[in-house]
């Protein structure tokens, strides 16, 4: 099992690449071009604001005051929870993110979760009947999953189901019908790259002298296949479903604004535009921070899953 | 039930092909041989003579080979004529299977006692779904999951496993190599089957243990009940164990018959080459005798396929098949040319010796005849304290610290392991110093120390007198000085790499331009045997032998004086076994290096090294010159380890050693191998003894000299451990 020592010094790294994003993700302000200020007066009123109008805002909002103690400000507030209030609606953005993010993770699972039915049996088959049609066909499918953009595939399931068959809504919230089309638009990338990942981890698998012992014993091949081999195959496919989720929530916004999903896709895009920097900052914040816990619980269930896998440099 | 006048497995002319983009390889090529119930039959031959592969179509394993032809009929039933299912069937529940690296065939995600327990659960025919095999809550049997679980516990209680209840809870990275076959012996015996096939079962194990593993077989045919098919390279523990021999070359039978007459008399060419590798009665530090050439790919379809490596081939041994010959009952020969054969009498030492020499590579035929050791123990300064050494060890200690948890940490309950322990070595220049032990003797600490990957926790190493550190301190001098050869070759050398680049590797790392690099490089292959078309093959292109000149000439690229090697011959078969072995004695007349041997075969280290090192739990059992630790061992554990090797010569089997090598964290008190002595008295328990001078050897026992005054009249061998204990 996993020690508390190995724990602790991994929740020591991943606060430490936290705490640098969270510099950078606040320094973004600075690296756009122009005054900010008048940036995002001027996205407000649609018009040059005045002279005192600008000073006004870089008061109210600390822009005099220097980085670090700008920072600062900013840090401790988001620590409390506090990641301000977005320029244009006042509104708090923890608020804002709480409202979003379900749609957002709600979108990701889906897409993991058919990418996972489609890949598993896919990939398996793939390597158990190598170099038959079932492989090819897996292989041609895991191919063109892979070079078909998401957004693509997102608006050609629009066209085909949504707009001719009518089968199922174009855009929006709603039920499962509204989450179907985005989750194998964002799915089916996935599926393939876990598909060919899938049937690579299985043939080597399958050569392993371990599943030869397993099957000298008289163990049916299913069994063979579905105990003995999948679990030592899915080992690595965790890892790398793991390391792909963030990538996942990275697709979700831009589905999110294929299929004009509310979430924190389309709030992200939004607040971009508006130059509404609380916004943008708590968004890619949270993005960050979701990223690295969902490492830290990859690496960890893949420690419970592989029992070789050792903790704290011990010497046999 | 068996009939007991039939045999009860008869493999006749059966073929195994490999499909490949040219042509089949035709790894089994009409292979035709029995076993009787209860019978103890030995399939002899080198890597890549096809053995494994006969015993693996057996039971269906061959793939991704194909059955193209022959039978194997089993108690009856023509198991290449019958559908998957009732192959199945036979496999675990009347043939058991036993495979060479017990660490890689045991499932490393599932506990060893659901391991065994699974193939009780494939007897259970009402339980044959995925979720009887997968222990999902609420759906699979727990009873019944119990049940097996509790016969799994019995099984390994039957197999020596200690401690068998929490044992089954362990995964098999927790088991050693002895450990783990044995459970993988319980599983081929859970179904109670008629046949056992081993293959290679004690290759990659401890001497010692080997002789366990193997009296475990034999035990059970000696019931009656369970015939084995024992697969090896070793005709030695043929000799000891089987009753009748099977040899096999090319996936056919050169020769088969029973063991005595086989080994004593042998008439075929090949199982005389074969016999003639071994070490057995060897005298030391000469070259081995070895065969010629190597097992080719692929053989030619007609003719000997022994004809391109065999002194006596002719024209007609390559263009038609040799006939079948019986010389004695049941003995049989397929050679056309047993009359020009020399009698097998004449099979003897001075045989061994001349015929050897124009054999394999040019580095040693100048090399003068009589015993090597001698002329170079006389020459050599001995000094005795060491100060002409060029590598030495004083009082080196290693503890690691085994504590998991912080928490632990904190309060202060800190947890060591002590690797080694106060151990002394030096090698002067020009001579062989060998380590041997079993695992978890400290011997590869050791050399970790010496080689700096690991740093002492007390003592230090010295080279050339001065004292160095790890390889971080070391000056690039320093380094070039100490060649090593790591244990596990194919796993140490990138598998995408050519040999040009493993060699190169240490010549890029000390900045030498390209060219330099690629003449040095062709260089070390002369120097290692390899031909220059050798250079530009990976890993997976080359066998076992040629792997290890690899690793041999890349320790070499730099010059060293020193050359570590770590298990040097432990992977291979007799045959390269003996050729590695020569070269290395070659390699050390031609360029005067000096070596540090680790293994835990004595009888290795003892064809190579003028001074050895006993080792056990960390400390120095024994050490002292070659000769007089063979012929007058004064330990109790020399003793132990060299009554392990087996011998085509002996008439006493090899013995085994019982149990294993205590745990370093918690070691016995008093004497070490206390647990484990045959000898040992009860002050054995209570006091530590110190290493104590026996003539020109020093042993770590309350009893060194009596055991060596013993040993010396040679009459009464010690009373050790009898076999019959394990059965
Ligand atoms: S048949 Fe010819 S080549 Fe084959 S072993 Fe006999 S003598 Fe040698
Ligand atoms: S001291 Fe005792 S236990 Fe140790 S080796 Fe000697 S006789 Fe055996």
């Amino acid at each position: 099992m996993i020690s508390a020592e190995y724990l602790a010094y991994r929740i020591g790294t991943s606060t430490a690449v936290l705490a640098c994003v969270s510099v950078l993700t606040f320094g973004m302000m600075y690296l756009t071009p122009g005054d900010p200020a008048r940036a995002v007066l001027y996205h407000q009123t649609g018009q040059q604001p005045s002279a005192e109008a600008v000073a006004a805002f870089r008061a109210e909002h600390g822009f005099d005051d220097p980085f670090p103690i700008r920072y600062w400000h900013w840090i401790t507030d988001v620590v409390q929870r506090d990641l301000g209030e977005s320029y244009r609606t006042g509104r708090p953005v923890s608020t804002m993110i709480v409202d979003a993010l379900p749609a957002t993770i709600e979108l990701a699972i889906a897409a993991m979760a058919v990418a996972l039915v489609i890949a598993i049996p896919t990939g398996v088959a793939s390597a158990v009947y190598r170099g038959t049609w079932i492989d090819q066909a897996s292989q041609l499918f895991a191919l063109v999953g892979v070079s078909m953009p998401n957004f693509w595939l997102g608006y050609l399931l629009i066209i085909v189901f949504a707009l001719h068959l009518g089968l199922a809504p174009v855009s929006g919230t709603g039920g499962l019908s509204h989450l179907v089309l985005p989750a194998i638009a964002l799915g089916t990338g996935m599926a393939a790259i876990v598909t060919r990942l899938v049937r690579t981890s299985m043939l080597d698998v399958l050569d392993a002298e371990y599943v030869d012992a397993a099957r000298a014993k008289g163990t049916a091949e299913r069994i063979v296949v579905y105990k003995h081999a999948l679990r030592n195959a899915l080992i690595p496919v965790v890892t790398v479903v793991g390391l792909q989720f963030g990538f996942v929530l990275n697709g979700a916004v831009v589905i999110e604004i294929v299929f004009q999903r509310p979430g924190l896709g389309m709030m992200l895009v939004d607040a971009i535009f508006a130059r509404d920097f609380p916004v943008v900052q708590g968004v890619v914040l949270i993005v960050a921070v979701l990223f690295v816990v969902t490492n830290l619980l990859v690496d960890l269930s893949y420690r419970v899953l592989d029992p070789r896998v050792q903790f704290g440099g011990e010497h046999a | 039930m068996v009939s007991r006048d039939t045999p009860l497995l008869s493999v006749e002319n059966l073929e195994t092909h490999f499909d490949t983009a040219v042509e089949p390889v035709r790894a089994v090529d009409g292979a035709s041989f029995t076993v009787d119930p209860g019978e103890v039959v030995g399939l002899v031959g080198e890597s890549g003579s096809g053995k494994s592969v006969t015993a693996r179509s057996i039971v269906g394993l061959e793939s991704p080979g194909e059955i193209v032809g022959g039978s194997i009929r089993f108690d009856g039933t023509d198991l290449t004529d019958v559908d998957d299912r009732i192959r199945r069937q036979h496999r675990g529940d009347r043939i058991g299977m036993v495979f060479q690296d017990p660490t890689a065939t045991l499932n490393p995600v599932f506990d060893v006692g659901e391991q065994i327990a699974e193939a009780l659960r494939i007897h259970d025919v009402d339980r044959q779904r995925l979720t009887d095999f997968m222990h999902v809550p609420f759906v699979s049997d727990r009873q019944a999951w119990r049940d097996h679980r509790e016969r799994a516990i019995e099984l390994m209680e039957q197999v020596d496993i200690a401690d068998p209840g929490s044992r089954a809870g362990d995964y098999p990275h927790e088991f050693s190599g002895g450990m783990a076959q044995r459970a993988m012996l319980a599983i081929a015996l859970a179904g109670d089957p008629d046949l056992l096939i081993a293959d290679e079962p004690t290759t990659a194990l401890d001497t010692t243990t080997q002789a366990t593993i193997l009296e475990r077989l034999d035990s059970l045919a000696a019931t009656g009940e369970t015939a084995v098919l024992l697969v090896t390279h070793d005709l030695g523990i043929v000799a000891e164990r089987c009753d009748r021999v099977v040899v096999l070359y090319g996936g056919q039978v050169m020769e088969s018959g029973p063991t005595e007459q086989v080994l004593t008399a042998p008439e075929h060419p090949y199982t005389r080459d074969l016999l003639e590798c071994l070490i057995d009665d060897a005298e030391p530090q000469t070259r081995l005798s070895t065969i010629e050439g190597t097992v080719p790919d692929r053989f030619d379809e007609i003719g000997c396929p022994f004809a391109s490596r065999c002194d006596y081939a002719t024209a007609a041994c390559r263009t038609s098949d040799p006939p079948i010959v019986d010389p004695g009952p049941d003995h049989r020969v397929v050679c056309g040319e047993l009359e020009t054969v020399p009698d097998a009498h004449v099979m003897d030492g001075a045989n061994r010796s001349t015929r050897s020499e124009p054999t394999d590579g040019h580095a040693g035929s100048d090399r003068p005849p009589g015993n090597e050791r001698e002329r170079r123990v006389a020459s050599a300064s001995r000094t005795g304290d060491g100060t002409a050494a060029i590598l030495a060890a004083r009082n080196l200690s290693k503890r690691f610290e085994t504590t998991d948890s912080w928490v632990d940490r904190l309060r202060g309950n800190r947890r060591y392991l002590d690797a080694v322990e106060d151990v002394s070595v030096s090698v002067e220049r020009g001579q062989t110093l060998g380590i041997v032990g079993e695992s978890g003797s400290g011997k590869s600490t050791v050399v970790d120390m010496l080689v700096g990957l690991e740093a002492p926790t007390s003592g230090r190493v010295e080279l050339d007198g001065n004292p160095v550190g790890t390889v971080a301190d070391r000056s690039a001098e320093q380094l070039a000085k100490v060649g090593v050869v790591f244990q596990h070759t194919r796993g140490s050398i990138n598998p995408r790499a050519t040999v040009r680049d493993v060699i190169a590797e240490p010549l890029f790392e000390s900045g030498w331009d390209a060219d330099r690099r690629t003449d040095r490089v062709d260089e070390l292959l002369e120097l290692v045997d390899l031909s220059p078309t050798h250079a530009d093959r990976r890993r997976h292109q080359l066998s076992g032998g040629q792997l290890q000149r690899v690793a041999i000439a890349r320790a070499l690229a730099l010059e060293p004086a020193v050359v570590v090697l770590d298990e040097p011959v432990s992977a291979l078969d007799v045959s390269n076994r003996a050729k590695i072995l020569n070269l290395l004695l070659d390699l050390q007349e031609q360029l005067g290096l000096t070596y540090v041997v680790v293994s835990h075969d004595l009888s290795v280290v003892g064809h190579v090294a003028d001074e050895v090192l006993v080792m056990y739990a960390g400390q120095v059992m024994e050490r002292g010159p070659t000769e007089t630790l063979f012929d007058r061992p004064s330990h109790p554990y020399t003793n132990a380890l060299l009554d392990a090797i087996p011998s085509v010569s002996g008439d006493t089997p090899a013995a085994s050693l019982p149990g294993s090598v205590p745990s370093a964290v918690d070691p016995p008190s008093g004497c070490r191998f206390h647990m484990r002595c045959p000898l040992a008295e009860p002050e054995c328990r209570s006091e530590t003894p110190s290493m104590e001078a026996v003539d020109d050897a020093r042993s770590r026992c309350h009893f060194a000299s009596e055991i060596a005054a013993d040993s010396d009249d040679d009459s009464e061998p010690l009373e050790h451990i009898s076999p019959d204990t394990f059965s």
